[in-house]
């Protein structure tokens, strides 16, 4: 880190991953990963009012002044949430616009825990699945949002050669090459498009498929990130710097979007 | 015909080693966590058991080593953390057959053993090395399209914990509580259904329930057992009448990481009656 800014490097994330929704799109998040339910909550109180959002598949565009920790200890929040949702959804409702008859949703978004160059992620296994060295919780939706959402937003909260591998140990969801995708007849679903970091913004090549830079946070270098990256990372000759956060993203985040700063479960140090 | 029973006689009876069951619930709500401990204190083995989201449920089964094949798309403990003894189940042990499945993958494949279809087709499952670890999930070409055949599931026996059941053995739950389908979609597939419930009603009280507008859950034609077990799916999440425990579940999480300290929990709150207290 070489330079101190007035914000930490998980609001960067949220607000990265916010500024990725457009609005009047569809989406779902699961409800184990903080940051993205912040992010689309940001979004939504901010340049995406019309966003039609799944939460993690119960909750239909909630207006929570709460987060889902409180939710699940205490009994009157879950049922207040209820009450300022616009809507409840069933498991197989959720599941009629993942393969189902209704339209396709614009996006979801994961935390992989192992990402490669051509984006496909494992939150499977390390090592030999029968007999792994680490056995990660499980995929859960990841592998099946790569496969039904037109897009996918990955977020990763420490950029470190972990968690960028070459090649990952295990498949859980299937990456973003073009090739695969229409041979297999998944054109609709782009797999991953954007992979935000605490060092960076990565994106893929829209023909080779391959992970490249797209912009780099005013407190990292691009050493720093390609360092932290287990593969040659394509690096523009100009990079760009992402758009540091404005006030008034910051005000709206720490006030309304996430008051709890439950993003910080999700923050890692460096 | 449904039978009424004691949790302990009912236990005994229905759940024999080997036997398939799928859990009703997920993600530390709804978990039908007091059979899971008299499942624990019976010391009933080499079970198979589908859930499709693991947490404190298949943590303890496994702590005691009673899962011999499991069934799911994540286990962990949502917000807290790994599940120690599934992972030391896996990297440690060997002792437990684990087959990943995607939740979407899972849930239609419940759907099918509930429509009584052998198999069913999705795409979300294609490219992924899911489908390499099983000789049961195949790629398969219809009209032109690729998708992955996934088998149905058909589970011997469904537990569930529900609010209430009247003496006939209607089983009640809020309807508003979107839930449910945690509990009905693994309730469908499976040959029988044992449920417990918070509170055995009259007939009188079931039908007032009806006529201020809730509807059975599963009617009693659909059950075959059921047992009372007030705050039976403590320490999950029973709403709209109590919430996730997450202080137990951390300390739960802490005890879990040594045998020794395992151990004490088993005492204090599988074969003790503190729970009681802490009810």
């Amino acid at each position: 880190m070489s330079k101190s800014t007035d914000y930490e490097p998980i609001d960067l994330i949220v607000i990265s991953l916010a500024r990725e929704i457009n609005d009047s799109e569809s989406c779902y998040t699961g409800i184990a990963i903080p940051s993205a339910v912040v992010a689309v909550q940001l979004a939504r109180m901010t340049h995406a009012p019309n966003l039609q959002f799944f939460y993690g598949g119960y909750w239909i565009n909630p207006d929570l002044d709460v987060d889902l920790f409180t939710i699940m200890t205490d009994t009157e929040a879950f049922v207040e949430s209820i009450s300022k949702a616009q809507g409840f959804s069933h498991l197989v409702q959720l599941y009629q616009y993942w393969e189902g008859p209704k339209h396709t949703l614009s996006f979801g978004i994961i935390r992989p825990a192992q990402i490669d160059q051509f984006g496909n992620i494992n939150n499977s296994v390390i090592g030999d699945p029968h007999h792994p060295k680490f056995r990660f919780p499980g995929g859960a939706a990841a592998g099946d949002i790569i496969n039904t959402c037109s897009r996918v937003i990955a977020y990763v909260p420490r950029h470190d050669v972990r968690t960028f591998v070459p090649e990952v140990d295990f498949i859980t969801g299937r990456g973003s090459s073009p090739k695969w995708r229409k041979d297999v007849g998944l054109t609709d679903y782009q797999g991953i498009k954007t992979v935000v970091t605490d060092l960076a913004i990565l994106e893929f090549h829209p023909s080779s498929g391959k992970m490249c830079v797209r912009s780099i946070h005013e407190f990292s270098t691009i050493d720093e990130v390609q360092e932290n990256t287990g593969f040659d990372l394509e690096i523009p000759k100009d990079i760009p710097t992402t758009r540091a956060p404005t006030k008034e993203e910051l005000d709206i985040l720490q006030s309304k979007a996430d008051p709890l700063s439950i993003r910080n479960f999700d923050s890692r140090n460096r | 015909m449904v039978v009424i029973g004691t949790i302990e006689n009912l236990v005994k009876k229905v759940i024999t080693p080997d036997i398939k069951i799928s859990f009703g619930g997920a993600a530390l709500f709804l978990k039908p966590m007091e059979v899971v401990r008299e499942i624990i204190r019976q010391e009933i083995k080499d079970l198979i058991i589908y859930t499709l989201i693991g947490d404190l449920d298949i943590d303890l089964l496994l702590g005691v080593k009673a899962i011999k094949e499991l069934h799911s798309s994540y286990v962990g403990l949502p917000m807290i953390g790994m599940a120690r003894h599934f992972r030391k189940a896996m990297e440690k042990e060997q002792s437990v057959d684990f087959y990943e499945w995607t939740e979407l993958s899972m849930v239609r494949a419940f759907q099918a053993g509930a429509m009584g279809t052998p198999a069913i087709m999705l795409r979300s499952l294609l490219g992924s090395d899911l489908v390499k670890l099983r000789e049961d999930f195949e790629e398969v070409t219809y009209r032109g399209m690729k998708y992955i055949q996934v088998p149905a599931i058909t589970p011997d026996l469904a537990i569930v914990h529900a609010y209430a059941a009247d003496q006939n053995g209607n089983v009640f739950y809020p309807k508003h509580h979107a839930l449910d389908e945690f509990s009905t979609l693994p309730a469908q597939c499976a040959k029988q259904l044992f449920v417990s419930v918070e509170r055995m009603i009259t007939n009188e009280e079931g039908r007032e329930l009806i006529q201020q507008g809730q509807s059975t859950m599963f009617s009693s034609i659909d059950v075959d057992f059921v047992v009372e077990a007030p705050k039976g799916a403590w320490p999950s999440g029973f709403p709209p009448f109590y919430a996730s425990d997450m202080g137990h579940i951390m300390t739960y999480s802490g005890m879990a990481n040594m045998p020794e300290t395992f151990d004490m929990y088993l005492r204090e709150y599988v074969f003790g009656k503190s729970q009681e207290a802490v009810q």
